[in-house]
């Protein structure tokens, strides 16, 4: 029909990658700023892991508990963080909550109610006061929905089920991407003056993971090629509360909202052992204490059968639950045949949230290849250590914004970088060779094996012998990845995204690895059983960078808080 | 472990008008649903088996098929439901673009020509919205756009007309309840939107994944709200003997 | 090849479950009453008076159309009499498009004045409970309680509850408001809505039942009038 280096150009002043809540909240800036936009997803629009977000949104309304304030907030996000976060994307989170939340209901978000009719807020894990606004345990749906129909109204132009396989880049500048519209079949550039990746986390690169199918790293790993940082790429989140049984569900999250809404944790001899790990904080401590606490009590043989503990909120009453908790309700009901209004659940951590990523400017959202941003999940430095449930819809609404503002901004006064076309048939070549392959490994096999890999190796609790197993056996794959390939066309070809995501995974998995091996401290969500304390000497970021094809690791301290902030990040040890 | 026989309708419109359906032995475990079966056969036999999914968890409405000739999440219908041979469709009221994923785009195209929610003038900020006012709202809020009603809908899916379907008519119904908006879409819904094709045969409310009651609670309704503007003589002129007073 | 496919799926029978056998039934019921109330009228029979002329035979066809318009009998004729569709599943649907089809755009439009029949109907429902207190005073200067009271309080009970559970009396009761905070005792307003929201969820089986109770009397009184033993007093005294 045609030739094989076939493709077709598109231009545009800001692109963005990802149509989550951070992607679609930066296209609403950007075409608000009056800069052409294209947002480009993996999914159809609207299917973005956002949608799974339950608990609800981090705002210091004070609504609910009037003692509520940005410094408090700034102080839970930025101590159980545990003092790695990037102060300044802390402030700014803090301060502008309310007001994304606010522009959210004027966007027509419907959040449930006080008695007196303003928003209501319950409580969560780590956080002190009442504070995530919320929609029944629907939150992300509601605000993707909400998104979605601003941008469907406006100019921003919705490339969905199209797969970024590169982001060029010229001399630390970035000048587009190209991929594959996975719908028609073909490849098409994107010429643009800015871009923004918001591609999500990389939760799939283990095997129990509440991560959707996106959730393969692709943006980190684009952005890595691309000359971008990476950072705290080791800082991976376990929510305390997964599903377990049956195994074809194992991993779906259970929404912290439970134990927000008063669900309490028991060992399988109906102790309540959160009262011994955390006598004060007791099931709403930070995820990561919870999740350890847990995995503790399963690795000690006080969990169930199946191997996780239960979480109880049958005395809150039928009618109470249906109405807080219905996708919950429904879940149980639906994959485990478990009534919660009448029965236990059985939880167990599962991957959730990745801290690390993309490096930015706190307070720009540029990273250091001029013209690249980064939002939402695939950005770090806001959540340090540990995120805060509630936080990471606060983080795209708040970012999302910051990056679409700046991007915009960028692309007003730079002009598109040009490239050579042999940079688009160089990637084609390579999309091509896993389709062109005749005698080619099946990918899958291999990414379950790095799945699994990883899910034993690099836990909740890690050590140096295991993450050098999960290194080798990382090292043992990556010579595969030039054999893998699929039959097929480029149609909507699942092993063909297979093939791209592998490398993706591999590259995130080896940095992840390395950064958890280098950091020899127990800090947030990184717990080494052989380094069980904290170092203040390791209070800094490790950087990854990649230099003339090799990984080149670097060390950065944290920024010192500056004086009017200083006493709410104090740091007690 | 038991084995199912799982026949899929495999083709490429784009490439050729071959349709064939392809039938798969896949193993079934405790609690498997079918798209762990289809993601078996990914993995396993062929994996340029095409499927759209994204949570796995009935969250986000990728995964809708035909599962023995009836509209369902395939990540929501558990093996043990079905008998030992399985077939599985694309949804039929949209155009293939391979095997089980279809091209979903005209709902997109119908979402932008419905008025976005515009709040009425002069509000104090911040809102005060009462809860009794956001619940019935919040239940067309659950959509996860899976298009199963729309799949299933005679109108769209047997007959042409301008119809926009169930799903919008829940879209439209949210906008509609919600307390702070300004617009009435049913005029929208009367004219452009077609609403007068549905016949409420209730298909649309019986497939529903998220259990939103959608011809009780929204095309009824909705329907009502035409007769107020569009037939109801007495209505209409109730309406005007109030505006005078004002 | 989908042919095939289309008739390996005909046998399938979940939805030939939900027979038509409510629309069926309606029908027969109707053609019976029809026939009966022409050839062999009886309108009361001691104190019993036939819901078919309650208050006059007059009244039938409005209420026929009443039913005819009500959104459960319309969802079960427009399956199985116009068939479009039959059921929701895949091959035993029975509507294509080579069926001209306009819903209600055309003559179907005049469902719309389905509240006008609701008017009317509620206007002629207190003559079922006036029914009822003539069946226990029909006799001057003494009270009295029999089986057939029941069956018509019965009748008048369901009749209300079909009425009430109405589509168009929800949306004018309750279901037009999109603020009710914003309304005079909107709280209230809410509750009712909420509750006539919860009977309307069986519209279609208080549809149903109604009209069979309907005709359960009708046939009570006839068979009382052929002399069959069935009626019992159980209470009867002096005023």
């Amino acid at each position: 029909m045609s030739g094989k280096y076939d493709y077709t150009t598109l231009k545009t002043d800001v692109l963005i990658i990802g149509a989550g809540g951070a992607g679609l909240r930066a296209a609403i800036a950007a075409t608000e700023a009056g800069c052409s936009v294209i947002v480009a997803s993996k999914s159809l629009l609207g299917k973005a892991h956002t949608v799974m977000a339950e608990g609800g949104i981090a705002a210091s309304l004070g609504n609910v508990d009037p003692q509520d304030n940005w410094q408090v907030h700034f102080r839970d996000t930025y101590v159980e963080g545990v003092f790695l976060g990037n102060w300044r994307m802390v402030e700014l989170l803090a301060k502008e909550a309310p007001d994304r939340v606010y522009e959210l209901e004027r966007y027509g978000a419907l959040f449930d109610r006080t008695p007196e009719g303003k928003i209501m807020q319950r409580p969560f894990g780590a956080h002190t006061y009442r504070r995530l606004c919320y929609v029944g345990d629907k939150t992300g749906l509601e605000l993707i929905r909400t998104l979605q129909d601003k941008v469907a109204h406006s100019e921003a132009k919705i490339l969905d089920e199209f797969v970024v396989t590169k982001i060029v880049s010229v001399n630390g500048k970035v000048a587009g991407a190209f991929g594959i519209s996975m719908r028609e079949g073909t490849f098409k550039l994107i010429e643009c003056k800015s871009l923004i990746v918001a591609s999500g986390g990389l939760g799939r690169l283990f095997k129990v993971t509440s991560n959707s199918w996106e959730g393969t790293g692709d943006g980190l790993a684009l952005s890595y090629r691309a000359g971008a940082v990476l950072m705290d790429m080791e800082m991976v989140q376990f929510h305390p509360t997964g599903m377990v049984w049956p195994p074809a569900v194992r991993g779906i999250l259970v929404t912290e909202g439970v134990r927000g809404e008063g669900g309490m944790l028991y060992n399988k001899d109906g102790e309540r052992f959160m009262l011994r790990y955390s006598p004060k904080k007791k099931e709403l401590d930070a995820r990561d204490v919870v999740a350890r606490s847990i995995y503790r009590e399963i690795i000690e043989g006080r969990g169930t059968e199946h191997g996780g503990v239960y979480l109880d909120i049958r005395h809150r009453g039928a009618k109470y639950i249906m109405e807080k908790l219905p996708s919950m309700y429904m879940q149980y009901k639906e994959f485990a045949e478990i009534d919660i209004t009448k029965e236990k659940m059985e939880v167990a951590p599962t991957v959730h949230y990745h801290m690390g990523g993309i490096r930015v400017n706190p307070e720009t959202q540029m990273t250091n290849v001029e013209g690249l941003f980064a939002a939402g999940e695939a950005a770090s430095g806001l959540h340090g250590a540990n995120r805060l449930g509630g936080n990471s819809l606060t983080d795209l609404l708040v970012f999302g914004k910051l990056a679409g503002v700046s991007a915009s901004a960028y692309a007003k006064q730079g002009k598109q970088i040009k490239f050579d076309e042999s940079v688009v048939k160089e990637e084609i070549d390579r999309v091509m060779s896993f389709v062109e392959n005749p005698g080619a490994t099946n990918p899958y096999p291999l990414i379950d094996t790095l799945r699994e890999s990883m899910s034993k190796y690099v836990g909740i609790l890690r050590n140096d012998s295991d993450l050098n197993k999960a290194y080798d056996a990382i090292k043992s794959l990556k010579p595969k990845l030039k054999d893998i390939g699929v039959r097929g066309s480029l149609r909507f070809n699942p092993g063909l995204l297979a093939c791209l995501e592998f490398t993706n995974l591999i590259q995130s998995a080896e940095l992840l690895v390395r950064g958890a091996i280098e950091r020899k401290e127990s800090r947030g969500a990184h717990f080494r059983s052989d380094f069980p304390n904290r170092s203040h000497d390791f209070r800094k970021n490790i950087l990854f960078k990649l230099n003339e094809g090799r990984d080149e690791m670097s060390f950065a301290a944290v920024p010192e808080l500056p004086d009017h902030l200083k006493d709410l990040g104090k740091e007690e040890d | 472990m038991q084995e199912v026989k799982i026949r899929i309708r495999r083709s490429e419109p784009a490439v050729s008008n071959e349709v064939r359906y392809q039938e798969f032995t896949v193993p079934v475990g405790e609690g498997m649903v079918v798209l762990d079966a289809v993601h078996y056969i990914q993995n396993n036999i062929d994996p340029t088996l095409s499927v759209r999914w994204n949570c796995k968890a009935a969250r986000c409405g990728s995964c809708s098929a035909e599962i023995d000739g009836m509209p369902k999440l395939m990540c929501k219908t558990r093996m043990d439901t079905l008998g030992k041979e399985i077939t599985i469709n694309p949804i039929k009221a949209y155009p293939v673009v391979k095997d089980l994923v279809t091209d979903v785009s005209h709902n997109y195209e119908i979402a932008k020509k419905i008025p976005p929610f515009t709040p009425k003038e002069g509000l104090k900020e911040p809102w005060t919205m009462m809860q009794i006012d956001v619940t019935r709202s919040k239940e067309f809020r659950t959509c996860i756009e899976c298009f199963l009603c729309q799949d299933v809908c005679h109108v769209i899916r047997e007959h042409q007309s301008n119809y926009f379907g169930p799903k919008h008519v829940v879209k439209i119904a949210a906008l509609d309840l919600h307390p702070l908006d300004s617009i009435d879409r049913s005029e929208l819904l009367h004219h452009d939107g077609g609403l007068g094709y549905c016949d409420i045969t209730k298909c649309c409310q019986n497939v529903c994944p998220e259990e939103i009651r959608i011809t009780d609670n929204a095309i009824i309704p909705e329907k009502e709200r035409i007769v107020d503007h569009a037939y109801d003589p007495i209505g209409l002129l109730i309406k005007k003997v109030k505006r005078r007073k004002w | 090849m989908e042919k095939n496919m289309d008739k390996s799926l005909t046998w399938f029978p979940p939805e030939f479950k939900e027979l038509n056998w409510r629309l069926w039934s309606f029908a027969i019921i109707l053609i019976l009453s029809a026939g009966a109330l022409i050839l062999y009228p009886v309108s009361q029979f001691e104190g019993y008076v036939d819901p078919f002329y309650s208050p006059t035979v007059a009244v039938i066809p409005l209420i026929a159309l009443f039913r005819l318009s009500c959104y459960a009998y319309r969802k079960d004729y427009y399956r199985h009499v116009f068939r479009h569709p039959i059921a929701c599943l895949d091959g035993i649907r029975f509507d294509d498009n080579r069926k001209g089809y306009s819903g209600e755009m055309t003559f179907f439009s005049l469902q719309n004045f389905h509240r006008y029949f609701l008017y009317i109907a509620i206007v002629i429902l207190p003559f079922f409970y006036y029914d009822i207190y003539v069946s226990m005073t029909y006799i001057s200067g003494e009270f009295i309680f029999r089986l057939g009271t029941i069956i018509l309080i019965a009748n008048a009970l369901l009749l209300t509850l079909w009425t009430f559970s109405c589509h168009a009396f929800r949306h004018l009761t309750g279901g037009h408001t999109d603020c009710y905070s914003c309304k005079t005792a909107g709280g209230a307003k809410k509750k009712f809505y909420n509750g006539q929201s919860y009977l309307n969820r069986y519209h279609e089986q208080f549809a149903f039942i109604s009209l069979i109770v309907v005709l359960a009397v009708d046939l009570y009184i006839r068979a009382l009038i052929v002399g069959w033993p069935i009626d019992f007093t159980l209470l009867k005294f002096a005023i």
